[in-house]
């Protein structure tokens, strides 16, 4: 982990960042907005409002009450990704970049998801070699899920692309040798971003104490066993954990300084965000055909999901490599307890085992709420990438030595692009039904709907039914919206995709047209659709490969 | 077998496989003509008493898009099979309808994906539905009579919003209301029946004037979803009375979902009473379906 990678490698990763987001910009148009995203949204023109406001007249943009006016406004999460949706809104309505009202505020979950794949590429080429970083980003890029996240505005993207930056700041951190090294600046400014963009990022000093300690006690046992006091390996890093101090004298600081909320009413208000979560209230998800809305809930769910949503041949690898770092692993350690230099000093593996396990480990407390489905344990994907990366990479070692010379210059690509076509195929086929989307293990689409897992949340399909509003629902109708938001369905509006006179409603009873988003919570929507409508007969039913996605009634 | 030698296999395999399974679950997804096609065949030989299902149980909605005008609260929200005497299911993937049971079908047929067979279920053994006799009930709750109105659309809707109260209904005070409804229960399945929250001190009661009884009354009750769920509310005590005495009483606790019990009953016309009572009416959204029926002969 010492030096810069070469300059091709930061090519290579930007090539991939602008590829990724030219894609995600084209095929955006095609997703709804989700709730959360009009949500957020709607925070953005409050902190743009503010910070105009900030710009016109500073002495009145900073009283308390124009502070919690505006930054009032879904003060549960923090600000610094809702603070750039902001920012990108306000340069696109000066500079006029975006060809739809959605975009200025998804670019910014974009950008992430490109930079995300840059840092996986330039981590995995860092840590072993370029084969590494360009198989992991691909694969991370070619995984359905977080596709589709990374079309949003939100926060999932943002906070594993800052969890990653972080843990890359940290082990850079944990190898220089000065007190004030731009390695330990980054780590404690890069904590400050991931506290200011996702309370995921609490748990990271956790990770990276256990790894600390792993660290220091196996230096000791080396140092014990081989006299060695001076090499690298006796003294990987220094005793002190630089790392957590820089947390707390940079992070901490960068955070609250992004949060005006947080400017007046400091203790209260950082009480309220964490009681927030630590206390969330708990939502519906179907799993194996069971509604679950409170605790227990269970604890295989992170790992099925897992399983069941990221393509086989890609997870395959990652347990490969898992399994091949566990051995190197116990290798170093093997090596510190005989008094043999270890080969990494740092135990890069164990931070990695820790990044990948711990977002998993935390989804599948009994307590933990999970309707967020794979989202929230994302994190982990950069680590498993990275493990299926290496993985790749020792596959090809042995492939190679076991063909002739000629064949083996062209050897990776081709196994690459094999190994990589089940997530191709699948990342295409769930656009854009991505959360939906299930692969091989669950028997794909139909057979997750056997099974009974959850078909989708946040009502996003809404922007599916595009074609069937403006064929079939005149102008002046009420829509019943069901799971999207008000604010949702306007944007597709805004967005030039439907007449701004088909007007969403949160009224059944009173609606012209009514939808249904299939979750198996959302039954009873149906059934008061079918008492209101007087009929059971949808006039159109929305399907992924068969599977019902959202039921649409019209009212004879 | 060499390592290198299954390294290439499972490199190669594993890809392969998946993308080939792929494709090959796309390939069998039922087109929208399949459905059309075999609703065609199900309509065209569709007689009363025939009850429509398809399997597996998600394509339902898929179901109820091409044969949902044939499709009504009665059959959608039924209790059990009794009222039928025939089965027609659509089925793809080769599932079968949880209610053709172990039975043998009388018609098998495939359109493209999809696949229509018809059941033999045997006579019926319902006499009469008493929830559709609910429009001439003389409901009341405690000593105040709750006319039948036909009143304004309701407003609101929407998840946990439980029942919709529908145009016409016995409407007692501002809050109560009691009619024929679709109700989501404990399992998430719709079920038609007479919404009839309990009364706290006097219950709620619906006087159905002239039931011509057989030799059983079978009777269901149960909670909206979200009333039940949590197994924290007061139990329901519902009584069932013939001309004033009591045939038989059903205590449904939370947890207990759509709750069944059969009463043996005299044959006779008798005016047949449902009282409803608990001790809260906090989040006791109760429903009721039942009918009359005669024994099949064994």
């Amino acid at each position: 982990m010492t030096g810069k990678p070469p300059k091709l490698d930061h090519a290579i990763g930007a090539a991939l960042c602008v590829a990724y987001v030219a894609v995600l910009l084209a095929t955006a148009p095609a997703i709804g907005l989700s709730r959360d995203e009009s949500i957020y949204v709607g925070s953005a023109h409050a902190y743009a409002g503010w910070l105009e406001q900030l710009v016109r007249d500073p002495g009145v943009a900073l009283t308390q009450a124009a502070i919690d006016k505006a930054w009032r406004v879904n003060s549960e999460h923090p600000p610094l990704v809702k603070t750039m949706f902001a920012l990108s809104f306000l340069a696109d309505r000066e500079l006029g970049l975006f060809s739809r009202a959605s975009l200025p505020f998804r670019f910014v979950g974009m950008l992430s998801a490109g930079a995300l794949l840059w840092l996986i590429h330039v981590m995995g080429a860092r840590l072993w070699n370029r084969r590494v970083g360009l198989f992991a980003a691909l694969a991370y890029a070619l995984l359905p899920r977080p596709f589709y996240h990374a079309h949003l505005c939100a926060f999932d993207v943002p906070i594993t692309l800052a969890v990653t930056a972080v843990t890359y700041a940290y082990l850079r951190a944990l190898a220089a040798q000065r007190w004030l090294s731009s390695s330990l600046i980054a780590c404690g400014m890069l904590y400050g971003a991931a506290l200011a963009t996702k309370h995921n990022s609490w748990v990271l000093p956790g990770i990276y104490a256990i790894h600390f300690v792993f660290v220091l006690l196996a230096a000791r046992v080396y140092r014990t066993k081989s006299g060695d006091t001076t090499s690298t390996a006796a003294r990987p890093t220094a005793a002190f954990p630089r790392w957590l101090l820089a947390m707390l004298v940079l992070g901490v600081p960068v955070f609250l300084a992004s949060w005006p909320w947080l400017w007046h009413d400091t203790l209260k208000r950082l009480n309220g965000y964490a009681a927030f979560h630590l206390h969330h209230d708990y939502y519906n998800i179907e799993y194996f055909g069971v509604n679950y809305f409170w605790p227990p809930f269970p604890i295989s769910y992170p790992w099925v999901m897992t399983l069941y949503t990221v393509p086989l041949a890609t997870l395959g690898l990652a347990l490969a490599g898992m399994a091949l770092r566990a051995r190197a692993l116990i290798g170093d350690v093997a090596a510190a307890i005989r008094g043999r230099a270890p080969r990494d000093p740092l135990f890069s593996d164990v931070l990695f085992f820790g990044c990948a396990a711990a977002p998993l480990v935390i989804i599948a407390l009994p307590s933990t709420p999970i309707f967020g489905g794979t989202k929230h344990w994302f994190t982990a994907y950069p680590f498993l990438m990275l493990f299926a990366g290496f993985a790749f990479d020792q596959a090809m070692r042995v492939c190679s030595a076991s063909i002739g010379e000629r064949h083996r210059p062209a050897l990776p690509y081709a196994l690459g692009a094999l190994l990589l076509a089940p997530g191709l195929v699948e990342t295409i086929h769930s656009h854009p039904f991505g959360l939906s989307h299930y692969g091989m293990a669950a028997g794909f689409v139909p057979g997750a709907a056997d099974r009974g897992m959850n078909r989708q949340f946040w009502g996003f399909t809404t922007g599916s039914l595009v074609p069937f509003f403006n064929k079939h629902v005149p102008d002046g109708s009420r829509v019943y919206v069901c799971d999207t938001t008000i604010g949702a369905f306007r944007m597709l509006a805004e967005d030039g995709l439907i007449s701004k006179r088909i007007r969403p409603t949160l009224d059944l009873a009173q609606s012209d047209f009514a939808l249904v988003h299939h979750e198996k919570h959302m039954a009873e929507v149906d059934f008061q659709i079918w008492s209101a409508y007087g009929t059971t007969k949808p006039a159109y039913v929305l399907s992924y490969d068969g599977v019902p996605i959202v039921s649409v009634y019209e009212r004879k | 077998m060499k390592p290198a030698v299954l390294l290439w296999i499972a490199l190669i395999a594993l890809p392969v496989t998946e993308v080939a399974l792929h494709f090959r679950a796309r390939a069998a997804v039922p087109a929208e003509s399949d459905w059309q096609r075999a609703a065609q065949l199900v309509r065209s030989e569709l007689k009363p008493r025939d009850l429509i299902v398809s399997a597996p149980g998600w394509t339902d909605p898929l179901l109820r898009a091409v044969l949902g005008d044939r499709i009504g609260p009665a059959m959608a929200g039924r209790s059990d099979l009794a009222g039928f005497e025939r089965l027609w299911s659509l089925s793809i993937r080769g599932a079968r309808p949880v209610e053709a049971s172990s039975r043998a079908p009388a018609l098998h047929k495939v359109f493209g994906q999809v696949t229509v067979e018809r059941y033999e279920l045997g006579p019926s053994s319902v006499r009469s539905d008493l929830v559709d006799r609910i429009a001439s009930a003389e409901v009341s709750s405690g000593s105040r009579t709750c006319p039948l109105k036909r009143l304004s659309a309701p407003r609101g809707g929407g998840l946990g919003n439980g029942v919709l109260p529908p145009l016409e209904r016995f409407q007692c005070d501002a809050s109560t209301w009691m009619a024929e409804v679709v109700l989501e229960d404990l399992s998430i399945t719709p079920r038609r029946c007479v919404f009839q929250p309990p009364g706290v001190g006097a219950p709620t009661r619906v006087l159905l004037r002239g039931v011509e009884l057989s030799d059983q009354l079978v009777f269901y009750g149960g909670l909206y979803y979200e009333h039940e769920r949590m197994r924290q509310g007061a139990p329901v005590v519902v009584t069932v009375l013939a001309n004033g005495k009591p045939i038989g009483t059903l205590t449904h606790r939370d947890g207990d979902g759509w709750k069944k019990l059969e009463w043996k009953t005299q044959p006779g016309l008798v005016d047949l009473a449902i009282e409803v009572r608990s001790t809260s009416r906090k989040q006791r959204g109760f429903c009721w379906a039942a009918s009359v029926r005669q024994e099949r002969a064994q």
